[in-house]
């Protein structure tokens, strides 16, 4: 259950990322009587004039892209530290690529892919949580993944937020109103995943793959 | 209810704020795919402060990825019929990416006798099958390291005058030389490197007779189609498309056979006053009409065989043109339609013609783009 909830939060959080996103790429949006649509040797063909906001959107300037299906491997595996030729993340991309996006453009992204990027993202974490090496002592320096649930505060929790949010994207590249909006999210994320869980380190562990995953597939990391 | 509007407040903050760091992060990222390791970005982030964009986007291209994911899946796509990256390494796309790495001159990768390999595989390179290149790639191989430059024709089997770059290896057999009349193979070189498809080029006023005798005169009884239709595309088309005529891909190896015209060049006869093919022999005749201006043909308007057709090719402006584009769509991530974006993409396509440095056109347009949009 518990995994089914998180994949649809994380299937939500990104696609509703990617609308609102939208709308910051408008800005080169060519409109009735703009010049730049005068044919030239680079554009000798003047697409129609759109109509209804459908067509504006389809035919607006986009200047951001969607990571294709290597980039995005490539990139769990860059800010995870799991290398990419660790079985376990292989094979799961191996039995995703299909529906990871083929193409950076952002208007062809779709819902499966979202939750192929999901399932990529909740092995790597899975991985990243479960294997006591330099990589997750890399990201979560400190951190106990013995105690129990009940022992993983608040404090402990930011802390961990903190720490992935660092390592998946990046250090004072996201501006402080959205890392602090984020980290309240994830918080909440966590709070959410915990009801009805035993209270043992396997939970604690297992609260940490959820918010791993969301943070993992966000936007941000997959987003250029 | 909760998360919905506290996503949705997450969400309507996601405008990047574009600093020299945040820049550097982006920049990194479409170059490689990747983000930038801490030092990387550090430095990146100093040379963007310093006016040196270029540099950064250079020390990026340093990373593996840009050749071993950016640049191949850029690649891939130019190596097969549906033009997609979704395909096994070959021998075409593995010969961009080392040329890219290599700074080898862009227009040599359309013409001369020269392709790459991948060292260290124990599958050889065989011209009959793609095992070496298709096993390299699922061994995860690093190939800004692992590929060498080797002359095509040594491995191969054709002449050295009949190689042609990437448009004679395997791969480019295999998608562009079975079957037919060998005029796909061309016009997938003015799709992928002109940028431009036979469609846009249609000019009825060229004379048709170089026509071949495959293409119906009266299809479904009206002559006027012919002549209003087919002819806009074929009379251009098929005065050059005969440079290959000694080529063929007919089990699983691209074949050249001198002075021979391969039987299925002409082998439907639906008009029997048609060209007939019986060398190797090309002639631009769209250097005069419309498409003069519009690709920007220069150099010699007729040769013989692949090589003197592509060399001629890459001389035109359309070709650099349209390595500009791409190059401008691979690193911008849009396509270049406002008045400043077109004239940023002329200025590189004319800065492009210096050198032919695809390192170079993809650094500076790099550097440019973030310029543009901030």
């Amino acid at each position: 259950m518990k995994t089914k909830l998180q994949m649809k939060l994380t299937v939500f959080f990104l696609l509703g990322l990617i609308l609102v996103g939208f709308t910051h790429c408008l800005s080169n949006a060519p409109m009735e009587g703009d010049a730049s649509r005068k044919p030239s040797s680079f554009s000798n063909v003047t697409p129609p004039t759109p109509t209804s906001p459908e067509e504006i959107i389809n035919q607006a300037q986009v200047e951001v892209g969607v990571k294709t299906f290597e980039e995005i491997y490539q990139t769990f595996s860059a800010v995870t530290g799991v290398p990419e030729t660790q079985s376990n993340v292989l094979n799961v991309y191996r039995s995703v690529v299909d529906s990871l996006p083929t193409t950076s453009d952002v208007k062809g992204f779709a819902p499966a892919n979202q939750v192929a990027i999901a399932k990529l993202a909740a092995e790597f974490c899975n991985r990243l949580v479960d294997t006591d090496d330099g990589n997750r002592r890399g990201i979560w320096p400190g951190a106990d993944y013995n105690q129990s649930l009940a022992n993983f505060n608040s404090s402990r929790r930011m802390t961990v937020v903190r720490n992935m949010l660092d390592a998946f994207w990046g250090i004072d590249v996201v501006s402080d109103m959205d890392r602090d909006s984020a980290e309240l999210e994830l918080l909440g994320l966590m709070d959410m995943l915990d009801d009805n869980e035993a209270n043992s380190a396997a939970s604690t562990r297992k609260v940490m793959k959820g918010a791993c995953t969301v943070a993992l597939s966000s936007a941000y990391v997959v987003m250029y | 209810m909760r998360i919905q509007l506290t996503a949705i407040t997450l969400l309507a903050s996601t405008a990047l704020f574009a600093g020299p760091r945040e820049d550097a992060y982006k920049m990194h990222n479409r170059l490689t795919g990747t983000p930038p390791a801490a030092g990387v970005l550090l430095e990146m982030e100093q040379l963007i402060s310093q006016g040196n964009a270029e540099g950064a986007a250079r020390l990026a291209m340093e990373h593996k990825n840009f050749i071993n994911v950016v640049i191949k899946n850029w690649a891939k796509p130019f190596t097969n019929r549906e033009q997609t990256s979704r395909v096994e390494l070959n021998d075409y796309a593995a010969t961009i990416m080392g040329a890219v790495r290599d700074d080898i001159r862009f227009d040599r990768v359309l013409y001369d006798d020269i392709m790459y390999t991948v060292q260290g595989q124990t599958a050889a390179y065989s011209p009959e099958n793609n095992d070496h290149y298709k096993n390299a790639e699922t061994a995860l191989v690093d190939f800004s390291t692992a590929l060498r430059q080797v002359q095509q024709s040594s491995l191969t089997g054709l002449p050295s005058q009949a190689t042609s770059g990437v448009l004679t290896t395997r791969a480019a057999g295999e998608s562009f030389y079975t079957a037919g009349t060998n005029r796909r193979v061309n016009r997938y070189t003015f799709m992928n490197y002109l940028c431009h498809d036979y469609e846009d080029l249609h000019d009825t006023s060229i004379p048709d007779y170089k026509v071949r005798r495959d293409v119906e005169r009266n299809p479904g009884g009206d002559s006027r189609t012919y002549k209003n239709t087919c002819v806009g595309c074929h009379a251009g088309q098929d005065s050059i498309a005969g440079a290959y005529a000694f080529y063929n891909f007919p089990t699983n190896k691209l074949e050249y056979s001198q002075g021979t015209v391969t039987p299925k060049i002409n082998a439907i006869n639906n008009f029997k006053d048609g060209h007939q093919v019986v060398d190797d022999s090309w002639f631009n005749l769209w250097k005069v009409g419309v498409n003069s201006s519009k690709l920007g043909f220069r150099g010699a308007s007729q040769g013989n065989g692949a090589r003197s057709l592509n060399s001629m090719l890459t001389k035109s402006q359309a070709f650099s043109q349209c390595m500009a584009k791409k190059v401008f769509k691979l690193v911008c991530k849009k396509d270049a339609v406002n008045t400043d974006d077109v004239k940023f993409v002329e200025d590189q396509a004319s800065s492009f013609e210096s050198n032919y440095s695809l390192r170079t056109l993809i650094a500076k347009t790099s550097a440019g783009c973030l310029i543009n949009e901030d």
